[in-house]
């Protein structure tokens, strides 16, 4: 694979909903993952010095676009049957969000129970809507977990 | 009528209810666990919802995620099967709190028989036979000594909030009396929070016998006949009916079946119930119990009268009346229903759970299967372990058990474990096939046959 190629990978994913892609070729492997939170322009810079370096020799490359260290995702699912509320004011995208902290509120025979987060990250992605009935264990939000609280 | 119900339980009771819907235009709900989340009755309902994880305190046990389900998906009615809440009294009334109509008698009519004792003093008053014992509880040994003298021995100590077998203590004679008293009211006192009992005759190798009712919101109430239930396994969990019952003359049926309606009207009870009752050999009965839902069984009441018990239920609920009298009922033949269970028999009918990977169902002429199961289907280990009930009607019993017998050679089920061929074993023992039943009838039959 050369750099346009690369180039061409990396604005696939820019481009898109996708968080992230992993491309296989004999025994490489490469994965682009996509950090909401930057600017496009840094996850290229960063992007094209890495790879060029690894492409070259490396069996297997793992290039994160933002920081070295490992990213992970957790969702929130439904503890209850009923209607899912957003708070006021809303956790919305992107918010920052700490462990015991209430997310929302799911509407059960006239008791709204709370949802509460057990990790410390930021919200990715909402997967529905405000007043939406939701079942148990229906996927409520993908939070990006902080690897380490003092990053 | 109802344009939509939830059903609040699973398997192949679910299943029968949403066949039930379907066929009189009204929408379903399947509510479900995930560990049913690829169950029949979610695939044949209209909507479903995820109640919750799998143990049925998580899920079909839970009040608050069911009625919540029934909320949000506009359901009028629930209809809670067998087992689960349907017989829970304060779900019923969370449904009417609610604004839902639970399928099924009022939570005062079940508060009210849920306790035995008081069901037993309700009947008494009603003039319904009951198996002679104290007025009452037994607050003092010479009272219980009096009673004793009085009735003969053996005798039954029971726990006034025992069930299902459980909480019951046989006494010989005067010398044991008193000391089993006191362990009678100490396991009570802590089986089931009260250290209340009662003493009953002994009522020896009895026949289970059962009446369907039927009793609409307009003081309607008709009886459909006797079921056979006799034929138990060592935890009295029935294992095969018939309707109708065994050696009974046609002067015992009817008073039954008077019994029965006299029973239902006493307490004021609306819907589906059972009255159970024990028969001596003498052809004397006595109330045991109400069973205020449907039940595993009702399939042999409806083979025999072609009443379809679920479609009345609902039409019940709905407020309709009775739409047939008690002379316009009519039995016709007879009908055998065999309980398939995933379980082994070698090993004490442990329940075996497992992957479903072949199956081949009965058919044919007088033949019905009520069943959720299917190639591929996964036995969850968390619930009873019916898989199907495999019903066969013809004109008479010989013939039902012909075609019984046939039926159950043709069927398969691989993957797990079942009692087939013990249901075979039943079906060709001569005590069985001349109707000389009584509870005790696999005990004393079948299993002592197989140590010999």
């Amino acid at each position: 694979m050369n750099l346009d190629e690369l180039q061409s990978l990396v604005d696939m994913v820019q481009n898109s909903q996708l968080r992230e892609i992993t491309l296989k070729q004999g025994d490489r492997r490469l994965t682009i993952r996509r950090d909401p939170q930057l600017g496009a322009t840094q996850t290229l810079s960063d992007l094209e010095m890495m790879s060029e370096a690894s492409l070259l020799g490396s069996q297997e490359l793992t290039t994160t676009v933002h920081a070295p260290e490992a990213v992970s995702y957790q969702d929130v699912s439904a503890p209850y049957v009923g209607v899912f509320c957003h708070l006021r004011p809303m956790v919305g995208m992107g918010s920052r969000i700490t462990n015991g902290q209430t997310l929302c509120t799911i509407q059960s025979m006239d008791i709204h129970n709370e949802v509460v987060v057990e990790v410390d990250g930021q919200v990715i992605d909402i997967h529905v809507e405000d007043n939406q009935p939701v079942e148990f264990g229906q996927i409520l939000y993908t939070i990006e977990v902080n690897s380490s609280p003092n990053v | 009528m109802f344009e939509k119900i939830l059903i609040a339980n699973r398997g192949e009771i679910a299943v029968r209810i949403i066949r039930a819907c379907r066929e009189m235009r009204i929408r379903t709900v399947a509510v479900h666990s995930t560990a049913d989340a690829n169950s029949l009755h979610v695939r044949l309902a209209d909507e479903s919802v995820c109640i919750g994880s799998p143990a049925p305190k998580d899920s079909y046990l839970h009040m608050p995620n069911i009625i919540s389900a029934a909320r949000i998906t506009g359901a009028e009615a629930i209809h809670p099967g067998i087992g689960f809440l349907s017989e829970r009294a304060n779900f019923a009334e969370a449904c009417e709190m609610c604004g839902l109509k639970f399928i099924g008698p009022s939570a005062a009519v079940m508060d009210r028989m849920n306790n035995k004792s008081s069901a037993r003093e309700t009947m008494r008053a009603a003039g319904v036979p009951v198996v002679p014992g104290t007025e009452g509880m037994i607050t003092d040994d010479q009272e219980a000594l009096k009673f004793a003298r009085k009735t003969g021995f053996p005798l039954l100590i029971k726990a006034a909030h025992g069930g299902g077998g459980r909480g019951i203590r046989l006494v010989q004679n005067e010398d044991e009396l008193s000391r089993q008293l006191d362990m009678a009211r100490t396991e009570a006192a802590s089986a089931f929070g009260s250290a209340e009992v009662y003493m009953e005759r002994f009522v020896e190798e009895p026949r289970h016998v059962e009446v369907q009712v039927l009793a609409d919101e307009h003081g309607h109430v008709v009886h459909l006949g006797e079921r056979e239930c006799s034929v138990q396994n060592l935890r009295h969990q029935k294992l095969l009916e018939e309707a109708p019952a065994v050696q009974l003359t046609p002067q015992q049926r009817s008073r039954l079946g008077d019994a029965a309606v006299k029973a239902a009207k006493a307490i004021g009870y609306v819907n589906a119930g059972t009255i159970e009752f024990l028969v001596d050999g003498h052809g004397d009965f006595y109330f045991m119990e109400m069973n205020k839902r449907l039940q595993v069984e009702h399939c042999v009441t409806e083979m025999v009268t072609g009443i379809d018990l679920v479609k009345e239920q609902i039409r019940i609920s709905a407020g309709d009346r009775l739409s047939f009298t008690q002379k316009e009922i009519r039995t016709n033949g007879h009908a055998i229903e065999c309980r398939i269970n995933a379980e082994d028999p070698a090993k004490g009918f442990i329940p075996s759970a497992g992957c479903i990977t072949r199956v081949v169902l009965p058919g044919g002429y007088g033949v019905r299967v009520d069943t959720h199961i299917y190639a591929g289907y996964e036995v969850p280990p968390f619930y009873d372990p019916l898989l199907a009930k495999v019903i066969a009607w013809d004109k008479d019993r010989q013939g039902a058990i012909l075609r019984m017998q046939r039926c159950l050679a043709e069927m398969e089920i691989d993957g797990v474990k079942t009692n087939i061929g013990f249901q075979k074993r039943i079906l060709s023992n001569a005590f069985y096939r001349r109707g000389e039943v009584s509870t005790d009838f696999i005990q004393r039959r079948i299993l002592s046959d197989t140590k010999s």
